[in-house]
């Protein structure tokens, strides 16, 4: 079972004046088992910080992380808000290039590209898709390593707001197939509401402000008058916290 | 009073010819301007009748003649394989020369005044000093070759190791990608478009220089053919190797294009 | 794991300073590093001449007065061949920014120009004309011709169709298109075109007269090569790289005075 401990994190940044930025201030957060949590927030909470520390890509100043699968290190999947895709491999081959494990891993990336709905254009380089195909196969990158932990940054903040629903609706499918951890960002509270378990309410300057527990079955549908009374209960809760912030 | 209003007038649009139309008149207009050229050129060798002005048609002449008689074959080889041995040479320094450059500021000043005078050093000094360091034989013409070349790798794969995204050095980061791995698939896929337009560019300036380093000190080859011509008062000889010369660098040329346009499909929507 | 946000406390100005600084060092060690190849290359390969032996030959050119002259002969004679370059290719140039026809005659030559190898034509102006000063300002004319028609055909095409438009909507005449649009439009590419034409035509110019001048820079040249004095030869290879860079530092400057309006 795979878990995310973070123990009194915090983040500063100077700035060329020697001025500081506390980004984020004495984090607590445990996320275990096959747990879908959403991290919110107004802009400069500091959530994507939060989700790069997480992932390695950035250092902290104070605290604890750890991300582990029983007694071993977890296995990290990361999704971007962009598709980051290697222009010059082609799906199937950017889907390889990320595989630890190399035996039988075509089959793995085929049985996801099936799954996101893109198994026709394996063979494509990312400059003939869409945006919208691509950040799709960024996501069948990140399952098809089979991580034990799923970060997202935002996945879905630079698409319409079409192919979010239709990628929001394949993220989810692929998620009740095989669970697993997931944190995800997202300034959007709906769709918060929509996928997660579990929402994680950050204040600016980096503090959790609350955690809402989301005990809606699945799938959810946009539609749900439950799904919809949620979503606007958290999101008064939220507009109140965002003029706070102002 | 009665005023004339004038309707503006109505040109008809011109027909917009299709692309084979205009491939055909484009190639029609550069055939008689050739054709032109050609018959001023027989117009001014009647008249003045000498030698030293060939009349085209002995130069065409001594062109199949070339050709036929195997010499032609025999000398490009020659020359050709020389540049490419120079190319060579220039790819393998410039590749971690250019890496250098593009990773690290300093490498870049200090590298860059190097390569600048590399390109820069006019043919005859190359010519001269090949000359001089390697006495008469290829080594002369491939140094020179690949001297001229390296500025140009050097300089396009800095370009192309500074063009590799931020973004996707950092994706693969959180995929914890080895640096092996990093190198061999985003830096060198990314640097090799760049590395072929090098070789593009080094290749219109090095067979110039290296062919002006064949007349000063070869035995061999294209360069050592005029030289000889010249030397012997056979301007059509000249003329013929220099029609052949010119006419086989301009297809390298080409065909360098073509294969960057195919090998590099994948920047098709990216341009 | 690698930090990507740098948490650096330092003052912009320090850092700037440093990396001026450091680039500074860098191209220091870059001339010295020079030098020294240069150095071994005495040592190493036989008849390379030392950087002493080839600045004292410098020198003695100049006390003998054979420098001014010579530089003053050659100075002339590329002046003229690379203003006749300039008119006739801006002429050229400018016939196949406009005209298609123009474009379509006039391309396979100027190609075919711009792959001949300058030693061609000394070779020819050589045989053609032998001794005089024709060989020499030929050559540098032949040279050039090529890069200034390119430079300036593409300039002229880069004209947007609609400002062309809008002048003969206006009814503007010939010459007034001529002053106010295509003039400016040309005038930074001309300096751009200048640039590649010059380092064409002045190599041009230093192996025409190699083989056929009895004056000048090339001429001179030749004379310490046949006298097997590679200081001499070198020293005036050296006065020749010289005088290119000043030329196109100062070139450089022009064009960004003359693409101001482009820039701002």
């Amino acid at each position: 079972m795979a878990s995310i401990v973070i123990d009194g994190l915090t983040k500063t940044y100077h700035d060329n004046r020697g001025n500081q930025t506390r980004v984020l201030d004495g984090i607590d957060l445990t996320i275990s088992g096959e747990q879908f949590v959403s991290i919110v927030g107004p802009s400069g909470s500091g959530k994507s910080t939060l989700l790069n520390i997480v992932a390695g890509i950035e250092s902290h100043s104070g605290g604890s992380v750890a991300l582990t699968e029983g007694d071993r290190k977890a296995k990290v999947g990361y999704v971007f808000q962009d598709p980051r895709l290697l222009p010059w491999r082609t799906v199937m081959q950017n889907l390889g290039f990320v595989q630890r494990e190399r035996s039988g891993w075509e089959k793995r990336a085929l049985h996801y590209l099936d799954l996101v709905g893109l198994a026709h254009v394996a063979d494509r380089f990312p400059s003939q898709l869409s945006g919208g195909q691509q950040q799709r196969v960024g996501i069948a990158r990140a399952f098809a390593v089979e991580p034990d932990v799923l970060l997202m940054d935002e996945p879905f903040s630079h698409l319409d707001a079409m192919t979010s629903r239709n990628l929001r609706e394949h993220l989810e499918r692929i998620w009740l197939e095989s669970r697993r951890t997931v944190m995800f960002v997202t300034h959007d509270v709906t769709e918060a509401v929509q996928l997660s378990d579990r929402i994680v309410v950050l204040a600016p300057g980096g503090r959790i402000h609350e955690t809402i527990d989301v005990d809606l079955s699945r799938p959810r549908r946009a539609s749900d008058p439950d799904v919809a009374l949620l979503q606007a209960e958290v999101l008064a809760r939220f507009e109140t916290l965002e003029k706070a912030a102002a | 009073m009665s005023t004339n209003t004038v309707a503006p007038q109505v040109r008809p649009t011109r027909q917009t010819s299709t692309p084979r139309n205009q491939r055909t008149v484009r190639w029609l207009i550069s055939v008689a301007t050739l054709a032109s050229v050609l018959v001023a050129w027989a117009v001014v060798a009647a008249v003045i009748d000498d030698n030293i002005v060939p009349r085209p048609l002995e130069v065409f002449a001594r062109v199949i003649d070339i050709v036929a008689s195997g010499e032609a074959a025999s000398n490009f080889t020659t020359t050709l394989a020389k540049i490419g041995a120079g190319f060579a040479l220039a790819v393998v320094a410039g590749l971690p020369l250019g890496f250098l450059m593009g990773r690290g500021a300093f490498m870049n000043s200090y590298l860059s005044l190097p390569m600048f005078v590399l390109g820069n050093v006019p043919g005859l000094t190359y010519a001269v000093f090949a000359l001089v360091i390697f006495g008469v034989g290829p080594l002369g013409p491939v140094v020179v070759s690949a001297s001229v070349a390296v500025p140009f790798i050097a300089i396009n794969v800095a370009e192309g190791v500074r063009s590799v995204d931020g973004d996707l050095l950092r994706m693969c980061e959180a995929f914890e990608r080895s640096p092996r791995d990093v190198l061999r698939h985003v830096y060198l896929p990314a640097v090799s478009a760049f590395v072929l337009v090098g070789v593009r560019y080094g290749f219109a300036m090095a067979w110039k220089v290296e062919a002006l380093t064949e007349v000063f000190g070869a035995q061999s080859g294209v360069g050592f053919m005029i030289r000889k011509a010249y030397q012997e008062f056979q301007v059509d000889d000249m003329l013929a190797w220099t029609m052949l010369f010119v006419i086989v660098m301009i297809l390298i040329e080409r065909g360098l294009g073509h294969l960057e346009r195919r090998l590099f499909a994948w920047r098709k929507e990216l341009a | 794991m690698t930090l990507i946000a740098s948490e650096s406390a330092q003052p912009l100005w320090r850092r700037h300073a440093k990396s001026q600084l450091s680039s500074a060092v860098a191209r220091t060690a870059s001339v010295l590093t020079m030098l020294a190849v240069w150095q071994l290359a005495v040592v190493f390969g036989h008849r390379v001449p030392s950087m002493a032996d080839t600045f004292a030959r410098l020198g003695s050119e100049g006390a003998g007065g054979q420098l001014w002259t010579n530089l003053a002969v050659s100075m002339n004679r590329f002046l003229l061949g690379l203003v006749a370059a300039l008119l006739v290719g801006a002429a050229l140039g400018v016939a196949m920014g406009l005209s298609r026809i123009a474009d379509y005659a006039l391309t396979d030559l100027t190609m075919a120009g711009l792959a001949i190898p300058a030693v061609i034509w000394a070779l020819l102006t050589t045989m053609w004309f032998g001794f005089g000063w024709l060989t020499p300002v030929t050559t540098v004319f032949l040279c050039g011709l090529p890069f200034v028609i390119v430079n300036i055909a593409k300039a002229v095409r880069a004209i947007p169709a609609e400002t062309m438009l809008m002048a003969r909507a206006f009814g503007v005449g010939r010459a007034e298109v001529l002053r106010n649009i295509i003039a400016p439009a040309v005038a930074g590419s001309t300096i751009a075109a200048v640039r590649f034409a010059i380092m064409s035509a002045w190599n041009g110019l230093l192996l025409a007269e190699w083989f056929g001048a009895t004056s000048g820079v090339g001429w001179r040249a030749r004379y310490w090569y046949d006298a097997n004095q590679l200081d001499g030869f070198l020293a005036w290879v050296l006065l020749f790289i010289a005088f290119l860079i000043i030329v196109n530092q100062a070139l450089g400057l022009l064009e960004n005075r003359a693409t101001r309006w482009r820039r701002s």
